[in-house]
């Protein structure tokens, strides 16, 4: 809660500073509110044997900061920290758009803590809208206003059709509170009571928030809304909104839904995880825009991610979805920042412009493969480990969507390597100069790959973190 | 355990040190490696059992990072160590692009081939076998001759495609096996009981893994390409070591994994290894590139060793490792020969070749040796293996055999052929000024020939290492077999 009023301090400061034209300081302030609202959520974490924490961060009877969500605000958290860190100077920036990330974030948060479903609600709603003006920041570039229609019209339909169902799901059970879901699911689902309207309900919810993590059948808004966004939006929904979006789809449909799993909702997931594994690699390969192709790549992994979703024990399942978004996270900023850097003038990030970028840049093409790597899976990178542990977790259920999950990690392989295609195997006549690079940039791409190999060359460290808090 | 480390921080080392040190450096990570592998050795006992475990927890406690050495693992060290040392006295003798990487990479690779063959869970043994492909594939296609990247990563995606087969494989075991616990662990994974339809598909997928990399028949369209597109030291260690791995795992992994089905995979395994062994032989015999010759040599040997392997006999495994070690001798140096004659005469052509041998008598005689021992000549290091191999699959099905016994008659044609066209004859423009050996071709061509004839002469210790090994992994799919019935 502190964590949340500190970042919402922030935001305001930095529209103040937007008023006042004293844009320099802008990025500052939101780092350091940032970094506040970090040590604090860690210090609440690492104390939770002090008080319980149940009474103390209550908030209204609306939200409820237990370990699964204070995790993952964190995450969310040190991914906008990195990622303000890795923006170019203030010019590209302004303090008002900088003020709309940190809202969007605060969404974010509450999305991740949640118990009732009017904040699901809010949370989804207030991490969308600052998007709708963030997509169509490039006032100027007919892309950029096309993203922005085209996000905000997609984001309105999808969260009309969730409405939808969180009505229908009053409806059925009469409750809109996660416990009271909880034991209305619990007794439909062990009695086989499911009535049209709860089964209608939670699959209206599905669709809704399948649409935001951007899943196939309901991706179509990805492709588009990354190309012609600007790069520093396309980031954030690339790796923070999925984030959210996940925390919140999981802790619905682990706490409020999770006996209905299977007679309702486990088959529509499935399906929607294994198409979009193996479609969105196949189209991924197909690409040679960078942004695109990453939007692509990004609806795969959200195939993997949903797999998380199947596996028999709920809490090691939130667990698993975060070692696997921590990974993809620190992958895609990576990759990000690299295109940030390449595409100076702000144009079209054309998969050619990595051409050469290995000759005089060693520890950007270093970062680069190592992230590819980790997306696609190999080993001693924190993407195994993600892969792993969510793919043992689903054989218990499901032997044959493992089976598509592999077959789509093979067609995976050669969306990356267009990558290493231009950035390494080139031999061009005229490699890409020694590339400028800020200092935020440099630690942004050390961290992420620090991130990246250490928890994939010694999983343990964090398995030890998971006793602590499970 | 150390000796993974010791070859990791070499690796390291060898990528900061300054230009020009870096193959000091590598090579001495190499010996360093080798000298603590004897010096394991001196305190090795080959009574079947781990030596030397190490065992911690790594991703959970269901895959631990557990090593051990028995009789078979210290055999494939042993090659991969003194063969490490001779590929890289090779590489020596030119000047690399990017010599750091490129030698940081070697020993990289060395480390994760030593982690393949002391893995005692499966899915540490899925992490070191890829990321043994990983430099390997860097090595060739940054490094390719033509500057063609395209056959490089057909072959990644080939052996990843099959890597995913063999997880996929693993997991499903795990999944059937201990709850709690170390699951992944080899005694554990191989107690695992399947039902008939089960041990089908987990044997497809393991099987898919090894059939690429070893390469068997159907999936061998990688190999020559890439071979012939491959810097020398890259062919070498993929010829020379990789394509172990992959019949290590049929010993180790394979067999033990999938016994209830073992009938069916060891007739498919021999009838694909037969085909193999006369498919390559016959191309071989046209081929004038020397590398593609050698490509092709060599899927005619792994087939029978494979097939020598499935025979599921004393027999035919102690016939596979010894042929395994001296495989991995003699086509590496015949590698070495061949980057020995481009290097000097710019082709590897046959036709364009001759003459040699009145140039450089020393090199003609060292080539001879290996050429010899490749065709399993007694008393050099061929002929024990290819006897017991031949003997096993004689005792499996005799026509098999005698198809199978083709494989020495063909196999001095193609090779006597490649020497008398490459080396005999008059000298021509393009061999006149053929300088004998220099500096570090020295030591490594020497090396080479004499363990070719120590190995012929003394065959022995290769199988006391690894009987009582060998006898265990019989004894755990015979085990099983009896209980099913």
């Amino acid at each position: 809660m502190i964590a949340l009023i500190t970042i919402f301090v922030g935001a305001l400061l930095c529209l103040y500073l937007g008023i006042k034209k004293q844009e320099s300081f802008s990025i500052p302030i939101a780092l350091i509110s940032l970094a506040a609202a970090m040590t604090v959520t860690v210090i609440q974490l690492l104390s939770k044997d002090v008080w319980p924490i149940e009474m103390k961060m209550r908030a209204g009877g609306m939200m409820l900061f237990d370990f699964s969500s204070q995790l993952f605000s964190l995450l969310l958290m040190l991914s906008l920290f990195l990622i303000l860190l890795s923006l170019k100077p203030v010019k590209m920036m302004g303090a008002d758009l900088l003020g709309l990330l940190m809202f969007s974030l605060c969404g974010g948060i509450l999305l991740s803590g949640f118990t009732h479903l009017v904040m699901m609600f809010l949370g989804i709603e207030i991490l969308s809208i600052p998007l709708y003006v963030l997509a169509g920041a490039n006032k100027k570039d007919s892309s950029s206003n096309e993203a922005a229609i085209k996000y905000f019209l997609m984001g309105a339909f999808s969260t009309a059709i969730l409405l939808m169902g969180c009505a229908f799901i009053y409806g059925g059970t009469g409750s809109l509170d996660l416990e009271g879901l909880n034991k209305a699911s619990y007794m439909m689902g062990h009695m086989n009571l499911a009535t049209p309207l709860v089964f209608s309900g939670v699959l209206l919810i599905l669709v809704g928030l399948l649409f935001k993590v951007a899943a196939i059948p309901f991706h179509f808004w990805s492709p588009d809304v990354y190309e012609g966004s600007p790069n520093r939006a396309t980031v954030f929904m690339a790796t923070i909104v999925k984030a959210a979006a996940f925390a919140g789809f999981i802790r619905l449909f682990a706490v409020g839904f999770g006996e209905l799993k299977e007679p309702v909702w486990m088959n529509a997931v499935i399906v929607a995880s294994a198409i979009s594994i193996v479609l969105g690699n196949a189209a991924a390969s197909m690409q040679n825009n960078a942004k695109r192709l990453l939007a692509y790549s990004g609806i795969a992994q959200t195939g993997y991610m949903l797999i998380a979703f199947i596996g028999l024990d709920f809490s090691a399942n939130v667990w698993n979805l975060l070692i696997y978004l921590t990974g993809y996270i620190s992958a895609t900023l990576v990759v990000f920042t690299i295109i940030d850097i390449l595409d100076t003038e702000g144009k079209a990030s054309d998969l050619k412009a990595f051409e050469g970028l290995g000759v005089n840049n060693k520890g950007l093409t270093f970062a680069l493969i190592v992230a590819m790597f980790s997306m696609i899976g190999i080993p001693l990178t924190i993407g195994f480990v993600g892969k792993y542990a969510i793919l043992t977790a689903a054989f218990y259920v499901k032997p044959w969507l493992v089976v598509a999950a592999l077959v789509g990690s093979a067609i995976g392989i050669g969306v990356y390597f267009n990558f290493f295609k231009y950035a390494v195997m080139s031999r061009t006549d005229k490699p890409l100069p020694k590339l400028n690079t800020t200092a935020g940039q440099k630690i942004t791409v050390a961290f992420c790959t620090l991130v990246i190999l250490l928890i994939g060359a010694m999983p343990m460290i964090i398995a030890n973190f998971k006793e602590l808090f499970f | 355990m150390e000796l993974i480390l010791i070859s990791i921080i070499a690796s390291i080392v060898t990528y900061f040190v300054p230009k020009g040190m870096a193959k000091m450096v590598a090579l001495f990570g190499a010996i360093l490696t080798l000298a603590y592998n004897s010096f394991l050795l001196q305190s090795f006992v080959a009574d079947g059992t781990k030596k030397f475990v190490f065992d911690t927890p790594w991703f959970s406690d269901a895959v631990h990072f557990s090593v051990g050495i028995d009789g078979i693992s210290m055999l494939m060290l042993l090659l991969t160590n003194i063969l490490m040392v001779v590929i890289l006295l090779g590489a020596m003798r030119k000047e690399w692009k990017r010599e750091s990487l490129f030698y940081s990479l070697i020993l990289f690779m060395q480390a994760a081939l030593i982690g393949v063959f002391v893995s005692n869970d499966g899915i540490m043994f899925y992490v070191f076998w890829e990321l043994a492909l990983i430099p390997i594939y860097f090595l060739c296609a940054l490094w390719s001759e033509s500057g063609d990247y395209k056959t490089t990563t057909r072959f990644f995606i080939y052996t990843f495609m099959g890597s995913l087969a063999m997880l996929g494989s693993f997991i499903y075991l795990g999944s059937k096996g201990l709850v709690d616990g170390h699951t992944f662990a080899y005694d554990n994974l191989v107690a695992v009981k399947l039902s008939t339809t089960e041990s089908m598909w987990v044997g497809l997928g393991i099987f898919i893994a090894f059939a690429v990399k070893i390469p068997l028949l159907p999936f061998n369209a990688w190999q020559p390409s890439t071979y012939a597109e491959s810097p020398t030291p890259a062919s070498q260690l993929l010829s020379g070591i990789m394509l172990k791995m992959g019949l290590y795992g049929l010993i180790r992994w394979f067999f033990p994994m999938v016994p209830e089905t073992y009938e069916f995979w060891s007739n498919l395994i021999i009838i694909l290894g037969v085909i193999a062994v006369i498919h390559g032989a016959l191309i071989a015999i046209r081929q004038n590139g020397m590398k593609r010759l050698t490509a092709f040599a060599s899927l005619s040997h792994v087939g029978l060793i494979a097939a020598g392997i499935a025979t599921i006999t004393i027999v035919g495994l102690q016939g596979a490792l010894v042929q395994m070690f001296a495989h991995g001798i003699n086509v590496v140096g015949i590698f070495l020969c061949i980057d020995i004659i481009q290097r000097r005469t710019q082709t590897r052509d046959l036709t364009q070749l001759g003459g040699i041998a009145k140039q450089a008598p020393y090199f003609a005689a060292l080539f001879l040796i290996l050429v010899l021992g490749t065709m399993a000549v007694p008393f050099t290091n061929g002929f024990p293996g290819e006897i017991l191999l031949l003997k096993s699959i004689f005792g499996y099905h005799t026509i098999l055999g005698v198809i199978a016994g083709l494989t020495v008659i063909l196999c001095a044609v193609y090779m006597l052929r490649m020497y008398q066209k490459g080396m005999l004859g008059k000298p021509n423009g393009e061999t006149f000024h053929f300088p004998d050996l220099q500096k570090s071709e020295w030591p490594a061509l020497i090396l080479l020939s004499a363990m070719v004839i120590g190995m012929g002469v003394y065959p022995q210790w290769i199988v006391e290492l690894t009987e009582a090994s060998s006898e265990n992994i019989l004894k755990i799919i015979k085990e099983t077999v009896e209980g099913v019935s």
